[in-house]
């Protein structure tokens, strides 16, 4: 781990409301080239807030969403995409009634050189195989598990830094949990940063450098992924184990 | 026919012929329609074929982007006053207004859409009615001169005629009485037909994939960079451009605008034919101008006797019946016609779809276990029926004259089925003589060929003789 890098990704004390109810509280978090983090918490813990602070789909009321050095707290999704941010979100979220095909060509909304277009779509191909059998099918009539290769592959159709990834093991059956989860290495092995929310505390731990617990807005364990298994108020709360 | 009656690979030569034969049908349908037709079906005609435009622009909104939008009446209308004035008062041309009621109904599409578009769902929709509803009273307002531009309570006629040039002459039906509304026909037949080679190549293009992303999925689309309210404002504004252009095309052909003709009515006109159509499919649109005006004109026509009462579709139940209509399709055809006829095509046809490899992804002789004679054996039957309706008729006529209904019938049936079993005929005969068939295929299939070769003649003869028949050689 390069911790004396800059982070890709960053939140600097963030403050979020809807209307007078306050979500996250100043919240700090650091994501750096390459990691593979996540972030664990129970329902309503201002997990998908983060996310969606992340991406610029809501505004922080004070701190700073910092990309690659350069304060984007103000700047639309769209520019976030384009600097190499995006997002597979919960529940894959496909364009149902488009073909797999124009579900990855939106992927790349946000870019026009067809050359890299085109060899992204091969490096896609060559990971999910199966995606290239599909190719023109209609994404709805998927099952969830190639759904999940169909969503995956259209985020990394706009090559991201960082890859955030909403509860990826939601909906899934329990014998693709696992299979997913290695497909995210997989990804992260070609050099992608993945931030992955999960409330599948002990699986993403287990393929994860670092992790952070989020209760009720604030970060209460900020440890490496390691520790955080063995730390047993996390067994106690999220693992489903008491002492 | 639980059997498919041909099954193809996917872009193969076969499935090819196929298409052509579809897209005959259609060049087929657009070329008698101005020569079968009478003078004023002819104008219904087209009135029905503008309603497709305007319901294309709805489809825009509605089918493909998911915005419950309801208001294009108003689009059409305005389109429809601004050629009418262009025309009649500055002696401008109707090409020459073209351009600029793309460009004025672009723009009220952005002054409406840009606040519109905030709302969703029923907001959008009750914005959009209230749209439609207050519009018929604008253009009677005397500020600022609309009434005197728009002809008030009065409406505008337009006292320019649409005449065919000369070089224009030898279209289908130009030429005689019919000519006038033949003409229009045609001109809006090819404004039409731009219109859709256009709107499906923008559904393709990058904005019109951040449209299509944006209905299935609005979060999604944010995610990967989709700007969501200038596509949607976008969207909305090329759809009020085409609104605006379906009200020209109304004056072209009428000649005629009132603030009447532009209600809510007609608002709920273009929804019928949007959802009986098809929602979301470029087809539907088509279909569901056709639908509209051709289902309310037969249900006109209706008349049944029931004892000392009849039933009469041109009576106080007219509305009735013509609901009664739009509830059995409802029933019947939910996706709209469009799914419907997918469903009977598929029934006919089956396109065994390709691996990336290029094989199909199931043999093609596995799709019809032991069922070759069936085959040419429907394609036979489907190629006698026509002639043989055509044969009773000729024999009844010499009887009573009333059953000229019959020949037209068989007729009809001999057109529409000729090209069909002579396709089949040929295939299976040319599959016997690969050895894939046994003997017992050869007969009805060359019989399929023969017939519906014969029948396909007769359709290129009865063409000719309709042709010659409008024009002094």
């Amino acid at each position: 781990m390069t911790e004396k890098a800059v982070p890709l990704l960053e939140f600097r004390g963030v403050n979020t409301h809807y209307g007078a109810v306050h979500i996250l509280k100043d919240v700090n978090l650091a994501i750096y080239p390459g990691e593979l983090v996540c972030l664990l918490g129970g329902n309503a813990s201002g997990k998908s807030t983060t996310l969606k602070t992340l991406l610029g789909m809501v505004t922080p009321t004070t701190g700073d969403v910092v990309l690659d050095g350069e304060i984007v707290t103000h700047q639309s999704t769209s520019y976030r995409v384009q600097r190499g941010v995006t997002m597979v979100p919960e529940n894959r979220r496909l364009f149902k009634r488009l073909s797999v095909k124009e579900n990855l060509e939106l992927g790349a909304y946000l870019r026009s050189d067809r050359a890299g277009i085109a060899n992204d779509m091969e490096r896609i191909f060559e990971l999910f195989p199966r995606v290239k059998e599909r190719i023109n099918q209609k994404s709805g009539t998927l099952s969830g598990g190639e759904q999940q290769m169909v969503a995956m592959g259209r985020a990394l159709m706009s090559n991201p830094r960082v890859l955030l990834m909403d509860e990826p093991s939601m909906g899934l059956a329990p014998a693709l949990v696992q299979a997913n989860f290695e497909l995210i290495q997989q990804i992260h092995s070609e050099g992608v940063a993945i931030f992955m929310v999960e409330q599948n505390a002990n699986m993403a731990l287990s393929i994860a450098d670092r992790g952070w617990v989020l209760q009720t807005g604030k970060v209460v364990l900020d440890d490496d992924a390691e520790a955080l298994l063995a730390n047993p108020d996390l067994r106690a709360s999220y693992l489903g184990e008491a002492d | 026919m639980s059997t498919p009656l041909v099954v193809v690979a996917k872009d193969s030569a076969e499935h090819k012929r196929w298409k052509y034969v579809q897209w005959m049908y259609l060049a087929g349908f657009l070329i008698l329609a101005p020569l079968v037709l009478e003078p004023f079906e002819i104008g219904k005609m087209n009135r029905a074929l503008v309603l497709s435009v305007a319901i294309l622009a709805v489809n825009l909104v509605v089918g493909f982007n998911g915005m419950l939008a309801l208001g294009h009446s108003a689009f059409m209308g305005i389109g429809a006053f601004v050629t009418a004035s262009m025309v009649q008062d500055e002696n401008w041309d109707y090409w020459q207004v073209l351009p600029v009621v793309l460009i004025v109904g672009f723009i009220m599409g952005v002054i409406i859409g840009l606040p519109a578009l905030r709302v969703k769902g029923l907001y959008l929709a009750l914005v959009t009615i209230a749209q439609a509803a207050v519009f018929p009273t604008l253009v009677n307002i005397d500020e600022l001169g609309i009434a005197a531009r728009t002809g008030g309570p009065n409406g505008k006629g337009v006292s320019e005629e649409v005449i065919a040039p000369g070089f224009l002459e030898w279209l289908p039906g130009v030429e005689g009485a019919r000519g006038g509304s033949a003409y229009r026909y045609w001109i809006i037949v090819l404004m039409l037909g731009i219109t859709l080679l256009v709107i499906t190549n923008y559904l393709r293009s990058r904005p019109g994939r951040a449209v299509l992303a944006i209905r299935d999925n609005e979060a999604g689309a944010a995610v990967y960079g989709v700007n969501l309210p200038v596509a949607k404002t976008m969207n909305f504004a090329i759809s009020a451009s085409l609104g605006s252009l379906a009200g020209l095309m109304w004056c072209l052909d009428k000649g005629f605008v009132a603030g009447q003709d532009f209600t809510f009515l007609l608002a709920i006109d273009l929804i019928i034919g949007l959802v009986l159509g098809g929602v979301g499919t470029i087809q539907g649109s088509l279909v569901g101008g056709l639908f509209v005006v051709w289902v309310n004109d037969l249900t006109k026509r209706i008349s049944v006797p029931l004892g000392l009462y009849t039933l009469n579709g041109d009576g106080p139940l007219a509305k009735a019946i013509f609901g009664l209509i739009l509830i059995l399709f409802t029933f019947f055809a939910p996706g709209g016609i469009v799914s419907l006829a997918r469903l009977v095509q598929s029934k006919l046809i089956k396109v065994v779809p390709l691996t990336p490899s290029g094989e199909p992804i199931q043999p093609l002789d596995s799709m019809d276990p032991g069922m070759e004679s069936t085959r040419a054996n429907t394609a036979m039957k489907m190629a006698v029926i026509g002639p043989v309706l055509l044969a009773v008729g000729w024999l009844l006529m010499a009887v009573n004259s009333l059953i000229v209904g019959v020949l037209a019938f068989g007729l009809r049936m001999t057109i529409l089925m000729a090209p069909v079993a002579m396709l089949v005929g040929s295939n299976e005969l040319k599959a016997h003589a690969a050895g894939n068939r046994p003997d017992s295929v050869k007969g009805p299939a060359s019989m399929a060929r023969l017939l519906g070769g014969l029948g396909f003649l007769f359709v290129i003869a009865y063409a000719v003789q309709r042709f010659a028949l409008n024009y002094d050689f």
